[in-house]
């Protein structure tokens, strides 16, 4: 099968499972990914692994896109409002799942290197899963302004957190280079992947924004122009080693904080990347091993379930004192539980880094994100729904 | 008014902009450099790949580059790196397997070591072994021989385990948790060295690679998680052959019987003339390995190899392809010269592979013996010396070990010029002749 039979294969697919999801009540993201799992080398093989390789441009696109969605949420007025409390929040999940996950891991005799990266990679929390359903029950609120902000400031935690522990793991484990050397490296990269990719993303931001003052209004003209700005993120990006992540974010709240055009270049957009948006999942899924369950282990129980105790625990005490209802209190921690292509992305650099430790790790986060990815989008759901910010379920239900 | 605030809102919009330009720029001008050049235009490597894929089509490689890394100051090393897909465990079986059963059928994963064929030492890589604190080779019938580290090297993560009574070829049965299985292979002695064909299962970046070092023939290839993929190759070819055909070939080579060439346990020295001079005709016993069969027979340094077997023996190369055509574990009966006395002994030669533990520099035993050449030899005959490793010590002069530059002075007064001298540097022990009168 060549690549474009099976995009197109991806996308009927895709369609077939959201209308299926729809009727047995789960979110349209859980169809794509179980799709996927069922379509891709894991399930039938109708996909293999060297079409979903190539394809995977496609999911960078998505994922550019997914992220400049929610970059474009933030807009300083209402950052401002809820920041803080945010802030807290974050602070709470993050810290709380790694803590629990990196120490629980050395409590049953993990190696320290392995549990502290895994305790990173318990702090991750999937952005595109995430918006995804939001989007899906068009959810509007007080938990979905706050998750939008949360995931992204989750994402920024991560990557600064696997950097600092990385760069110190290099320091005690790795010899070989001079540790100024090292050091330098170490340090270049985490400035460079966080501020350098925030600086590229305000410039493009400001430009998105002088051209769309001039453009005409039309939908076509805003989605050529932001389809190319976002893609021209990504791959300035990688081109200069910088995090495609955090740079289609800071273009989106740039674009969100000084242009009034933001709700209009969105609106495009949105026409445009539904089919891209399904093939994102649906080859995340095809991405998963459902062979990977059965390596799971003693380790792998302990990450999935102390990495759940840490964001719920994390999250209602981060809420602590703020001022939202008791459902958002209850439920916020539950939807912060899927996990996704960054835990995998992290792993992948841990295989380059940590070669002794890729292979215990990577069967561990398999198994988990598997598991996060199927659950999460349906905690999701059930938090919406609880929260009674789920417009779509409530009209369609009540009907 | 409005007009100010919109020039002023410009002025700040500019600045933010031009900054973070300036701070790409300066932080992409900065950015630590990888040290890989370049690759040459005619590369060997495609060709090396082919070949390997036509040889060894059980082995996965998706991609094959070459690259040259300056690593210190003036060494170049090749290295090809060969990257298969991260999450799909490499196609062949790369297993411990019954030393008859090489059918090539499909057989559990579970090639994590290989049985030194000392019988005492299995060669692993640190990400293969089982956690836990003890480690177990898992033998044929299930046998499990608790092993324990000996060595490893930090540039390879490779480890030497060592056990006894390791000469069993391993089971098929998959290793339980605490249990390392084992893998018999083979590898002969070629001659020339080949660029390293590293097995990776996943994207290696430069840091990584650096570290790799051209890899002697008959050196086990590891994956990055730690499974042997290939033995280099033993040609002048360039080729890594993967285990199984690795030793299937080898067997096939030796006839079913020994794939290792035969070993007595010493090294050798050609004689130059001022030595030829001394010792007379034969080749020099410069070291004998402890515990070898050499050793057990009461060969010892310094000794004069006169004949092995009926055949007499002058020069270096004939008498190592002479020793190594033997047939392992057949006696053999060898001339030797002590001095003015002849002697026959016989000793059993053994099959022994050509790779060596490798150890950390800081692992090495710190040598307290011998005495530095300056300050003991008279400067005069220092001068005549070729020059010698930095750390070389003189062990012996005249047959007596000497452990101080005051003995070796001692020494050095009680025999006439020029001086028998056994001396020792990092890699080798020899003789020299030392303090003869110019020519």
């Amino acid at each position: 099968m060549n690549e474009i039979l099976s995009l197109g294969l991806i996308l009927i697919a895709a369609l077939m499972a959201g209308h299926l999801a729809q009727r047995i009540h789960v979110p349209e993201v859980s169809g794509y990914l179980l799709v996927g799992v069922l379509i891709g080398p894991a399930g039938f093989d109708l996909i293999s692994h060297n079409e979903v390789r190539t394809l995977s441009v496609l999911s960078e696109i998505a994922l550019g896109l997914i992220l400049f969605g929610i970059g474009a949420t933030f807009e300083a007025k209402s950052f401002r409002e809820l920041g803080p409390g945010v802030v807290r929040v974050t602070a709470w999940e993050t810290m709380l799942a790694f803590t629990l996950v990196a120490g629980g891991l050395m409590l049953v005799g993990q190696a320290p290197p392995l549990a502290l990266l895994l305790g990173v990679v318990a702090m991750e929390t999937a952005p595109a899963t995430t918006l995804m359903v939001l989007h899906e029950y068009r959810a509007r609120g007080p938990l979905t302004d706050r998750l939008l902000a949360l995931v992204a400031l989750n994402n920024m935690v991560v990557l600064v957190a696997y950097g600092l522990v990385a760069s110190a793991l290099l320091f005690v484990y790795q010899s070989g280079e001079p540790w100024p050397t090292l050091f330098y490296r170490a340090a270049h990269s985490l400035v460079w992947s966080t501020l350098g990719s925030i600086a590229l993303g305000i410039v493009l931001g400001v430009i998105i924004d002088l051209w769309a003052k001039r453009a005409r209004r039309e939908w076509a003209e805003g989605m050529i122009l932001s389809m190319g700005i976002v893609l021209v993120a990504v791959g300035a990006a990688r081109a200069l080693g910088l995090s495609p992540l955090f740079a289609t974010l800071a273009l989106g709240a740039t674009m969100a904080n000084s242009s009034h055009h933001g709700d209009y270049l969105l609106r495009a957009l949105g026409r445009a990347d539904p089919p891209l948006y399904a093939a994102f999942f649906v080859l995340a899924g095809a991405e998963l091993r459902l062979d990977s369950l059965g390596a799971l282990g003693l380790a792998g129980m302990i990450f999935v379930i102390l990495r759940v105790v840490g964001k719920v625990v994390g999250a209602r005490r981060g809420l602590r004192g703020q001022d939202v209802s008791e459902p958002v209190r209850a439920h916020l921690g539950f939807c912060l539980i899927s996990s996704s292509s960054l835990a995998i992305g992290l792993t992948l650099q841990v295989r380059v880094t940590f070669p002794d430790l890729a292979d215990m790790m990577t069967g561990v986060v398999l198994a988990a994100v598997l598991i996060f990815e199927i659950v999460g989008p349906i905690l999701t759901r059930r938090a919406l729904i609880h929260t009674g910010e789920a417009r779509a379920l409530l009209r369609s239900d009540a009907a | 008014m409005v007009g100010a605030k919109l020039i002023r809102g410009f002025r700040t919009k500019t600045a933010v902009v031009l900054g973070c330009l300036a701070f790409l720029a300066l932080g992409y001008w900065v950015r630590p450099r990888q040290r890989q050049t370049a690759l040459p235009k005619e590369s060997a490597v495609p060709i090396i790949a082919e070949e390997v894929r036509r040889r060894e089509p059980a082995l996965v490689f998706e991609t094959v580059f070459e690259t040259t890394f300056a690593a210190g100051r003036d060494a170049r090393v090749s290295v090809a790196v060969l990257t298969t897909d991260p999450w799909t465990p490499p196609a062949a079986p790369m297993v411990a397997s019954d030393r008859d059963a090489h059918s090539g059928a499909a057989l559990p994963e579970v090639g994590l070591g290989i049985i030194h064929t000392d019988g005492r030492h299995v060669l692993s890589h640190r990400a293969a072994l089982p956690p836990g604190p003890g480690v177990a080779a898992l033998l044929a019938e299930g046998r499990r021989v608790p092993l324990k580290v000996e060595a490893y090297e930090l540039d390879t993560g490779l480890v030497w385990l060592a056990g006894d009574g390791l000469s069993e070829p391993a089971t098929q049965r998959a290793p339980k948790a605490g249990e390392l299985a084992v893998a018999v292979t083979s590898m002969d002695n070629g001659g020339a060295f080949v660029p390293v064909l590293f097995g990776s299962d996943c994207e290696v970046d430069c840091r990584l690679a650096m570290e790799l070092k051209t890899l002697p023939p008959g050196s086990p290839i590891f994956g990055l998680s730690g499974r042997a993929l290939a033995i280099a190759g033993s040609e002048s070819d360039g080729v890594a052959y993967g285990v199984e055909s690795a030793v299937r070939r080898l067997q096939a080579k030796a006839g079913g019987g020994h794939a290792f060439p035969a070993s007595l346990g010493l090294s050798l020295q050609a004689m130059t003339p001022a030595l030829l001079g001394r010792l007379g005709a034969g080749v020099l016993i410069s070291d004998v390995r402890a515990g070898g069969p050499a050793a057990q027979a009461g060969i010892e340094p310094g000794d004069v190899l006169v004949a092995c077997g009926d055949e007499p023996l002058t020069d270096l190369e004939p008498a190592l392809t002479k020793i190594q055509g033997l047939t392992p574990g057949r006696a053999v009966r060898v001339r030797l010269r002590r001095g003015a006395k002849e002697r026959a002994v016989d000793v059993v030669p053994r099959s022994v592979s050509p790779i060596r533990p490798v150890f950390p520099a800081q692992d090495r035993p710190e040598r307290s013996t011998g005495a530095a050449l300056a300050g003991v030899l008279p400067a005069a005959a220092l001068d005549r010396l070729a020059p010698l490793d930095g750390d070389t010590r003189i062990v012996a002069i005249e047959g007596t070990p000497v452990r101080s530059a005051a003995q070796a002075r001692n020494a050095l007064r009680r025999h006439p010029a020029p001086w028998l001298l056994r001396l020792e540097d990092r890699h080798q022990a020899y003789f020299i002749l030392a303090g003869e009168a110019a020519e």
